[in-house]
């Protein structure tokens, strides 16, 4: 008995290591690594759609955590569940809400304008749930002292919470962002194309995951979508892990030549 | 500085507003075709026929069941002994792994419908010598792989607090390792699994892009080794062709309608199991 | 703060159009949309509208191609979110109606072969099928390969059809099938490549490969006879062989000076000889 569940738990683990590494080796060892210009159109509009839909997402988001967690005060349950309850969407509803809201009924056609705010409601819910644990985290001493020396909430909010969020808001952010980035479904019907290049916000982009899409429905080419794979899976996952270290490291060196300018 | 304060009601107010006429356009739409076409027929209905009016999505709704099932029954175990693993067994580097393990959560999923194909469509039309290796059980394999890092988050977290509490309680009684596994941490940390296989269930009934690269997209009635559609497959397949206003633009969005329900339901089931597992 | 209000203000001029609209979009079949994506690539190379026509304003030449399928062609002129249509079957009375001042053109003239894998088992016994026989494969009346002839494995014949979406779909139904349904069991490709595909990579398929893709993918697919009609350039001009499409850009209203550039290079000579090199049937 006691064998059995040794032998299972180790068992499972190394299944489960064996998965992670084909996850993450088999794209590069099936890509052709022929880079044109579709590719690098698709990347741009992967990069372009992330920023967007991190901004539109972002600030919507922020707003609503901040009022949650400071201006209100029995904590709506109502907002909290339908937050929750939106989290829980398939990308493809959403898709289809944002090509008749923005599309269809505010004539944004299809473009990326339309994608980066379906696209940033897609995320609104997941950077909101974060930010509330974020805030939640600050030290209630911090706050009460605050409130107690009769500054306004919102003098609080700029010298006291942002501060000390910023690296875990931009890690979020970020996170939320590479989220967005692999999304399919919501961009098909609402701005990505098959072929033509990237322009500004009012036009329709290409994107490197409906590239992969496309490349495989149709049948065009195995190896190339393999590539495009290989380089959505390094941007969004150099996303994941390096983010806070990089933020980190970029406030550090703020704060440092702060420090000498002091002096 | 009050402006700060109207800026964030704004937005707060936009962010609610958007919600709500997401609630009400799905509720609305969604319910537009029962006016003259009747529930029993769409729910119970096996044939998909929108040209000619007949739309039953019996076949969705289990191509969807069956793949979750099945997601389940593959990942519930997986992540249940990985958990036992990490925090028994491998005790040194377990939040290095950890951080690994929920990197799979940031993969695209048309990534994973790729690999999937590639490999066990593939794989079963050479290697079991099937003709067409598009399953529903291909699905669900893929599917339990996508959703093995949340349920292992659920259950690591819950049988780690569970262990804290319990083990220097075990030394003192001087049982072994696997007994203490067996008769005290596995039965407190139900609560812990089955919230972990809500969650991973809902995961994989809402994934789209994944599964129908590998599913086959027939619209029969699904059993383990046919082609099947998941609903959300479904929608985002013909979605194309439906105009807005049509019969078929309808049907489609009662389809999407009824995903969000089951959705939402297994959501209730989540908090409620949430719940009894923070009493524990 | 200041940064911010410039950045919004910015993005907004980004968005409030220019007056020339500089790229053209086109939505709809994915047999047509590689045709139009090389003709667009040929007038690219020209780099800038005016280098063309020398009115024009000089901005890039962009051409936005966007596959989904004939039906999402109609679709999309109907709703508005796309400049042509491209389309791979006809358009009915009904579509035509419910777009504003309807327009179309025809690049050429697709056929749907009926093509089976170099090693699929109907080839060891003929090189030629009956409607009749297809009809009984689609519906699924035949459902192994020797129902069809006893002769042949026991093995199921896999169909591959495309979707509803497919304006081959709807071709086949009409020509073929008539009344008789094809049956559920089918693999529906979303597309004529991926239907292709599934064809070239496994030995049991049958399916109505377009012929320009059966041209290009030259001894991956194997064409059959149809009544004893083979699929070539002359039977689908003269009618002989009947199973054919065509391949149409559709519009909505004038066209602009850029839309009249585009389709004037479409049907000259080498926009048709590019039709042509992909396998199709050129011009009317």
């Amino acid at each position: 008995m006691e064998k059995i569940i040794k032998n299972l738990s180790y068992f499972s683990l190394i299944l489960l290591i064996i998965i992670v590494s084909i996850l993450f080796i088999y794209p590069f060892y099936r890509a052709d690594f022929i880079l044109d210009n579709k590719i690098f159109s698709a990347m741009i509009g992967t990069f372009e759609i992330g920023i967007f839909s991190m901004i539109f997402g972002g600030i919507l988001a922020i707003s609503t955590a901040i009022y949650n967690v400071f201006y209100c005060k029995k904590r709506k349950k109502v907002l909290s569940a339908i937050i929750r309850c939106s989290a829980g969407i398939p990308s493809i509803l959403l898709g289809l809400f944002g090509y008749h809201f923005f599309v269809i009924k505010m004539s944004l056609g299809r473009c990326m304008l339309s994608s980066s705010l379906t696209l940033g409601i897609m995320i609104f819910p997941y950077i909101e749930i974060e930010l509330e644990r974020c805030f939640d985290e600050v030290s209630k001493d911090l706050i009460d002292m605050s409130e107690s020396l009769g500054v306004s909430k919102e003098y609080m909010l700029v010298k006291l919470i942002f501060p000390v969020c910023r690296v875990e808001i931009l890690n979020i952010l970020t996170l939320a962002s590479g989220f967005a980035m692999g999304a399919t479904a919501p961009i098909i019907l609402t701005g990505a194309i098959m072929y033509g290049r990237t322009g500004g916000l009012m036009k329709p982009f290409m994107a490197l995951p409906y590239h992969i899409y496309i490349l495989t429905s149709e049948g065009i080419s195995v190896e190339g979508a393999f590539t495009a794979s290989s380089i959505l899976l390094v941007m969004v996952l150099l996303l994941n892990l390096g983010a806070k270290k990089i933020f980190n490291f970029i406030i550090n060196f703020q704060k440092n030549s702060r420090m000498s300018k002091v002096k | 500085m009050k402006f700060i304060k109207w800026t964030i009601y704004f937005f707060t107010g936009i962010s609610f507003i958007i919600l709500l006429f997401i609630v009400l356009d799905t509720f609305m739409e969604g319910t537009k075709l029962f006016r003259y076409y009747s529930i029993h027929d769409f729910i119970l209905g096996e044939k998909w026929h929108p040209l000619k009016n007949i739309v039953g999505i019996l076949p969705f709704i289990l191509s969807t069941l069956y793949t979750g099932f099945i997601a389940v029954l593959i990942s519930l175990p997986i992540s249940v002994f990985v958990s036992i693993a990490l925090v028994f067994y491998v005790k040194y580097n377990n939040k290095l792994m950890m951080t690994v393990f929920r990197t799979m959560t940031g993969i695209p999923s048309v990534i994973y419908g790729l690999i999937g194909f590639a490999i066990i469509v593939q794989g079963f039309e050479k290697k079991l010598n099937m003709t067409s290796g598009e399953t529903i059980i291909g699905g669900g394999i893929l599917l339990s792989i996508m959703v093995i890092p949340y349920s292992l988050s659920a259950i690591f977290e819950t049988i780690r607090k569970l262990d804290k509490k319990y083990i220097e309680i075990s030394k003192s009684m001087g049982v072994s390792k696997e007994y203490y596994i067996c008769k005290l941490i596995l039965p407190k940390s139900i609560y812990g699994i089955i919230s972990g296989m809500i969650l991973s269930f809902g995961r994989a009934v809402g994934e789209t892009m994944a599964v129908i690269m590998l599913i086959g997209n027939s619209k029969i009635m699904p059993s383990l080794f046919s082609k099947g559609e998941t609903l959300s497959g479904l929608i985002a397949l013909e979605m194309g062709s439906a105009e807005i206003e049509s019969f078929h633009y309808y049907a489609l969005s009662s389809a999407g309608f009824f995903l969000i329900i089951i959705l939402i339901s297994i959501g209730f089931l989540f908090e409620y199991f949430l719940k009894r597992n923070q009493v524990v | 703060m200041k940064k911010i209000m410039i950045g919004l203000t910015l993005l907004l001029l980004m968005g409030c159009g220019k007056e020339f609209k500089n790229d053209i979009n086109f939505t709809g079949s994915s047999t047509l949309a590689p045709v139009i994506n090389k003709i667009g690539e040929e007038l690219s190379q020209n780099k800038t509208w005016d280098k063309i026509k020398k009115d024009l304003p000089k901005k890039n030449i962009e051409l936005n191609v966007t596959s989904g399928g004939s039906g999402l062609g109609v679709k999309s002129l109907i709703e508005g979110t796309s400049d042509f249509g491209m389309v791979s079957r006809e358009v009915s009375e009904s579509e035509k109606n419910k777009i504003k001042d309807y327009k179309e053109f025809k690049l050429g003239t697709d056929a749907l072969t009926i093509s089976v894998n170099p090693q699929s088992p109907i080839l060891s016994l003929t090189d030629d099928i009956s409607y009749e026989q297809l009809r009984n494969i689609f519906s699924g009346n035949y459902k192994y390969w020797d129902d069809l002839d006893s002769s042949l494995e026991h093995k199921e014949i896999i169909v591959v059809t495309r979707d509803l979406s497919g304006g081959a779909h709807k071709v086949f139904q009409k020509i073929v099938m008539g009344d008789e349904d094809v049956k559920d069991d089918v693999i529906q490709a979303p597309s004529m490549g991926a239907l292709t595909q599934k064809i070239i990579t496994n030995k049991y398929t049958i399916g109505y490969v377009s012929f320009g893709l059966a041209n290009q993918n030259k001894g991956k697919v194997v064409p059959l006879k149809v009544n004893g009609v083979v699929p070539t350039k002359e039977n689908i001009i003269n009618g002989s062989y009947n199973i054919s499409r065509p391949l149409l850009l559709i519009a909505s209203g004038n066209l602009s000076d850029t839309e009249t550039i585009f389709l004037n290079l479409a049907t000259s000579n080498n926009g048709l000889k590019i039709v042509e090199n992909l396998g199709f049937i050129p011009g009317k």
